[in-house]
């Protein structure tokens, strides 16, 4: 019998009542059950963590004086460079509008963010846990669980190096180096080099990818894989700005396996929307509409 | 009038202290260290509460009071603190009985003791707290696998109790 059904397999003959079996077991299962565990009053703790975060509050600037001056600072430096890099008292905001940012973590991290893309943390991060809506590329180092939360799942690792696309309901997570842990609900689903795992609207599906196509979008060029075609299309609005008008073409279903170049509005309209067989028309420089 | 973050605070305090308070207790054995431990816990949360996606809500939680433990305590204290206050109720009158008992109770407290954190967690989360395996594993952020693995391990170690006899 494999090892780990023993414990389960144990533990049923005990809860079932066939002690002759494992009859050491059981009895000591039964003592076991007995354990006597202290309880505390509920009300009362809230109470004190409420004073607590009180205290904190107001002793926050006394302390940090100095920080919050640099803040300040560094803040009127980035909007000068483009404004997407903002610190504030408790955490870091990175959104960059357009091209792609990369940035050090105060773990040394690295995180390579695409444009229309946001990526918070806290300052202190003590826990390595951050917010992203959009796509990054990361460069976890070796240490403890580092934690990216999206709106439709969470991806854990301990160092490792993948690639998250997060939009809407859709979230597609690339393993490049290490292993990594995505979770959703109670499902977890691990990754390991060459392996990607796409939730959509719940669904959860694992497949295989190129090691080298992970994050080819930090070099220029976006690739796809059984991708909706409607997740594809808001790729090419945030990365080109554009407008684009669907105009009732069915697009449902419709997936899409390719890649486009960031740099070529043209080129890369032409490299998603040819094999699948619509067509586009500029409505005017930043406005598209397609028709079949 | 109740702001949405100290509405969803106060669901999630709610669901989650008596089996975070329970969590840490397991791993450390001082019913005060816990409750301090516990307080430190949310009041981290609250500062960290619109970050976390909603669904990981309750492994984020675990999850920082792992974190608080293993900064506070080397792996020895945790070991001795535990022994030191594992109460288990009396149940039969028989003098023999109780006195056989009594041996029993002791071994069990000190291997319970013994044992290490990760594998009594999840034995006591599951037999004390009735939690099934995957509710475990999604609040420890770990595999079902490395759930049944743990217990498996600290029912062998349970095991050796009656080999011993």
């Amino acid at each position: 019998m494999e090892d780990d059904k023993l414990a389960t397999w144990l533990e049923d003959q005990y809860d079932q009542g066939h002690t002759d079996a494992e009859s050491g077991l059981a009895e000591h299962l039964k003592v076991l059950d007995t354990l006597s565990i202290p309880e505390i009053n509920a009300d009362s703790l809230f109470d004190k963590i409420k004073t607590q975060v009180e205290v904190n509050k107001e002793t926050k600037p006394k302390i940090y004086p100095l920080y919050r001056w640099a803040a300040s600072i560094a803040a009127i430096f980035t909007f000068c460079v483009g404004g997407y890099f903002l610190i504030s008292n408790n955490e870091t905001r990175i959104a960059p509008t357009s091209s792609i940012v990369e940035h050090v973590l105060p773990d040394k991290s690295k995180v390579t963010i695409k444009g229309n893309s946001e990526l918070i943390y806290d300052n202190d991060f003590e826990t390595r846990s951050m917010r992203l809506e959009g796509e990054a590329f990361f460069e976890v180092e070796k240490g403890s669980s580092f934690m990216v939360n999206t709106s439709s799942g969470t991806v854990e690792v301990l160092g490792t190096s993948f690639n998250v696309f997060a939009r809407e309901d859709y979230l597609m997570v690339a393993c490049k180096t290490g292993k990594v842990s995505v979770s959703q609900n109670k499902e977890e689903t691990i990754l390991s080099p060459g392996q990607m795992v796409i939730i959509n609207k719940g669904k959860t599906d694992t497949s295989s990818v190129e090691i080298d196509k992970v994050d080819n979008w930090v070099s220029g060029e976006s690739s796809f894989q059984r991708t909706p075609i409607a997740i594809v299309i808001l790729s090419l609005k945030e990365q080109f700005n554009l407008s684009i008008d669907t105009n009732s073409v069915d697009l449902n279903d419709l997936m899409y396996t390719g890649s486009y170049l960031n740099g070529d509005i043209d080129k890369a309209l032409k490299m998603v929307f040819t094999p699948m067989g619509i067509g586009y028309k500029f409505v005017n420089e930043k406005k598209i509409t397609l028709f079949k | 009038m109740q702001t949405p973050k100290e509405l969803r605070f106060r669901e999630d305090y709610n669901r989650l202290v008596q089996p975070i308070f329970r969590y840490i207790y397991y791993k450390c054995g001082d019913r005060a260290e816990a409750q301090d431990l516990t307080q430190e816990c949310f009041v981290k949360y609250w500062e960290k509460l619109e970050t976390v996606d909603v669904k990981g809500s309750s492994s984020y939680v675990y999850m920082i009071a792992s974190n608080l433990l293993a900064n506070k305590y080397n792996k020895d204290k945790i070991k001795l603190k535990f022994r030191d206050s594992i109460v288990i109720e009396d149940e039969k009158q028989d003098p023999q009985y109780l006195l056989e008992y009594q041996d029993c109770k002791e071994k069990l407290a000190s291997l319970i003791s013994e044992m290490p954190p990760t594998q009594r967690e999840v034995l006591l989360m599951h037999r004390i707290d009735g939690m099934k395996y995957k509710e475990i594993a999604e609040k420890l952020s770990i595999s079902v696998k490395a759930v049944e693995k743990r217990m498996h391990l600290a029912l062998l170690k349970i095991k050796t109790l009656s080999n011993n006899d």
